[in-house]
């Protein structure tokens, strides 16, 4: 038998997820005092763990011979753990890893484990909401906004935000509850009524996911609605958490969404984390290029963003086909930021000042801008610093800097370790007033 | 500009540019006239010490056979005047670091540095520092002088973006300083403070070159430092450079790369909360050489932790290295300690009658870091 190590999930976590970790392994056994060292038999590769029936390939790592090995593994949220392990080759070496670690932001401790929404209440209640109670303590809505130009705009994001809270009560009820714990956790699937999966339609609305805690402190989500697992299982799992259940914390709940798809799950949190290796390395196993096959075909635009973000901060000259595809990212789903960032991100990359590619990078990161919160946080931190250096290259570029000072605004009061745009608006209304809601 | 151990000649070099800012007269307890935005900021002792004990690591102990150490370029501001005797036996007064200091010696620097491709350039910043989301403010000591908030300050994301013009393919900036945010900044984005450097260098995003960032803090957190002594991360820093954020460059020699020394130093600043440490950016690639070991064995940062952790307050635990016992002198648990590299035999006793018993780890520990757990039965 060849001798393996075999990447198991210890379950510490109600709703397990599953993400690639990145393994590297050096041999041991060979060295000596004269000897210090060897180059890694195998580096940065991707293992799948958490994943109910992973493939052999997926989630195994297949060594020379029997002998000692030092295991590293990076974790998408940043973490990483080092071992010795002894591997023989009679049975593999099973080496687990702590869900709790490796999972963003998920809690903890197995003790605070959270109940399941689900116990008690539908995936997603498909009325909208008459509220005839007093707040609860814990709220979780799904609102539609049309997509016209301008509208939800970075710029003019304070008046939408607040327009989005004030009409929430019209919007979808996943959830409403006493909650008495610290923390829960909601699968999110199919598509509410009032929000469309017509993505390239021009009347297409965006979704958004409201969280507050007895109607304050809300946390606004942009919900990549239509995106299905296809499996039956809810494609998202969100979670909240808060410090305590009296007093002012009570209302303060965290909030995480996260993809459950373990290859996308991964690639948006190696993205958000900046850390572009460990993005490189998932997005070239099998199984994301399958599933990317898969979106293409179900013309999925936000595993479309994800893709195009990688491709963006990638020195790689991307095919023509590929370039010509992120364009149509862009022209054709006229409602989602991420196309244009990405889009106006690699441009950049690749040009200088006062070329036409770099006026042409320049109005698509304006475009972007006025098309509202990206989906995804490494798209505001991309936005953010293309703006940036917009600015630095252009210090008379007055338009620039104010969609700079917007989407910094919008950056400080987003949750940077989370995937998607997680804006809490009670930090939001602190922020002094940019320079367009001055005027 | 204080300037130490220049060589003009030609060839790849390595050249460090340290700024050290402890004293603000314009903030709380400062000797100048008090800005109306001090932000609770006052005087510092640990970044001077800080950025003195980095200053002699670089003029004692670096060792860069690739690219030798041609220029250090050294700015601190304390109470009174630093000086500093170099290895060669040169003396002098250190400037202080306000901006006027910073733009010169900044000059200097990224024009020494761009003299060859193969240049190393590094950076080295502690002091105050604001957050404005992605990008940080360095406070230089002439801060709240003027009425405009970041007047004398360094946009950080500006000055490694003018970085970008340098020839030196590769750069390093370490960053010592709070990233706390100050929502202030946003109020007027025509003012996000100074590039310290020509403001026509920002033409092209640099991405033909190596140019990670280490921060000490993560985006809209706190840097610490125990006052009067070098600051944590300083201090971990250096023990990254100088002991254990290594990799065998080439298989043949013991070398530094800020891929490793990210590794080190956040294995050392672990508080075991769960949450990553030292925050990167621009990490990519496997990364190049800063420092070699020479004639010297690297050590690891090995953290051990008992399962269960009950078991920690009565256990002794051992580690043993080529016959050396390394015995926890405290009641740390997790246990972090440096141990030499190679085979090592972890254990844990207990005294009779014994309530756990462990299962020993023989291991062969690797730089730069490694975490082994015990099972108590």
């Amino acid at each position: 038998m060849t001798p393996t190590i075999k990447f198991e999930a210890l379950a510490d976590t109600a709703h397990p997820l599953s993400r690639e970790l990145l393994c590297t392994v050096w041999p041991l056994d060979s060295r000596s005092e004269e000897s210090p060292g060897a180059e890694p038999i195998v580096e940065g590769h991707p293992i799948l763990v958490g994943s109910a029936n992973p493939r052999p390939e997926e989630s195994e790592v297949s060594l020379p011979t029997p002998g000692n090995y030092l295991v590293d593994l990076k974790f998408p949220n940043g973490r990483r753990t080092r071992r010795s392990v002894s591997v023989t080759a009679d049975e593999p070496y099973r080496f687990f890893v702590q869900e709790s670690r490796y999972a963003t932001n998920g809690p903890r401790n197995p003790s605070a484990a959270p109940t399941s929404f689900l116990k008690d209440a539908p995936r997603v209640v498909m009325s909208a909401a008459r509220s005839i109670f007093a707040h609860s303590e814990l709220e979780v809505r799904l609102s539609a906004t049309q997509s016209a130009p301008g509208f939800g705009s970075l710029r003019a994001l304070r008046g939408f935000l607040k327009d989005l809270e004030s009409e929430s009560s019209d919007a979808v009820l996943i959830n409403r509850e006493r909650a008495a714990d610290l923390a829960h956790t909601v699968e999110i699937d199919s598509t509410p009524a009032n929000v469309d999966a017509e993505f390239q339609s021009a009347t297409h609305r965006r979704a958004w996911l409201l969280i507050n805690g007895q109607g304050r402190d809300t946390t606004v989500v942009p919900f990549p609605n239509g995106w299905t697992s296809g499996s039956g299982e809810g494609a998202f799992l969100l979670t909240v958490h808060r410090k305590a259940t009296t007093g002012d914390e009570a209302t303060k709940w965290s909030v995480s969404l996260q993809l459950r798809d373990p290859s996308y799950g991964s690639l948006l949190d190696y993205l958000t984390r900046r850390d572009f290796q460990g993005s490189n390395a998932v997005s070239q196993t099998m199984r994301t290029t399958a599933l990317a096959a898969l979106y293409e075909k179900q013309m999925n635009p936000y595993a479309a963003a994800a893709g195009a973000y990688m491709l963006a901060i990638t020195d790689e000259d991307a095919h023509a086909e590929q370039g010509h595809w992120i364009g149509n990212l862009t022209e054709r789903f006229s409602w989602l930021p991420d196309g244009p960032i990405a889009q106006g991100y690699r441009l950049l990359r690749r040009t200088e000042k006062g070329t036409k590619e770099f006026h042409q990078a320049r109005l698509l990161l304006l475009k972007a801008a006025d098309r509202g919160l990206p989906y995804f946080t490494i798209g505001l931190t991309l936005l953010t610093e293309a703006l940036n250096f917009i600015s630095l290259a252009s210090p008379e570029d007055v338009e620039a800097k104010r969609s700079l000072a917007a989407a910094m605004s919008a950056q400080i009061a987003c949750v940077r370790n989370e995937a998607f745009c997680t804006l809490q608006t009670s930090r939001y209304y602190r922020l002094p007033q940019g320079p367009d809601e001055r005027m | 500009m204080t300037t130490f151990r220049l060589d003009a000649t030609e060839g790849p070099g390595t050249h460090v540019f340290i700024v050290g800012v402890g004293t603000y007269p314009h903030l709380k307890g400062g000797a100048g006239n008090p800005t109306p935005q001090p932000m609770g900021m006052g005087q510092l002792t640990s970044p001077p010490l800080s950025a003195l004990k980095v200053l002699e690591w670089v003029d004692k102990d670096l060792n860069n056979p690739v690219a030798p150490l041609k220029s250090i370029e050294v700015l601190v501001s304390q109470p009174a005047p630093a000086s500093y005797t170099d290895k060669t036996g040169v003396t002098a007064v250190i400037d202080g670091a306000t901006l006027a200091r910073f733009v010169q010696s900044a000059q200097a620097w990224f024009d020494r540095a761009s003299s060859d491709p193969n240049n190393v350039a590094i950076f080295y910043f502690c002091g105050h520092g604001l957050g404005d989301g992605l990008n940080s403010q360095l406070l230089l000591s002439d801060y709240g002088s003027e009425n405009k908030p970041l007047r004398h300050a360094i946009n950080f994301s500006a000055f490694r973006l003018s970085m970008g013009a340098c020839k030196a393919t590769k750069q390093l900036f370490l960053l010592d300083a709070c990233r706390v945010v100050d929502p202030t900044m946003l109020v007027d984005p025509f003012n996000l403070g100074d590039s310290g450097l020509a403001p026509g260098n920002v033409t092209k995003l640099p991405t033909h070159i190596a140019n990670p960032v280490i921060y000490s803090a993560k985006a809209g957190e706190q840097a610490f430092g125990p006052p009067g002594e070098i600051s944590y991360f300083t201090e971990a820093l250096l023990h990254g450079l100088s002991r254990c954020g290594v990799y065998l460059s080439k298989g043949k020699k013991w070398a530094v790369s800020p891929n490793h020394l990210q590794i080190a130093i956040a294995g050392l600043l672990d508080d075991y909360s769960g949450k990553p440490h030292c925050p990167v950016d621009g990490l990519v690639g496997t990364g190049f050489e800063i420092h070699f070991l020479d004639n010297k064995l690297p050590e690891v940062v090995v953290c051990v932790s008992l399962k269960p952790s009950t078991g920690s307050a009565e256990a002794k635990i051992k580690a043993t290295c080529s016959g050396v016992d390394h015995v926890r002198g405290n009641q740390d648990h997790p246990w972090r300690t440096f141990l030499p590299f190679g085979p090592c035999l972890v254990n844990a006793e207990f005294a009779a009658p014994p309530k756990y018993s462990a299962a020993p780890v023989q291991l062969y520990l690797q730089p730069p870091w490694q975490e082994i757990e015990l099972e108590l039965v």
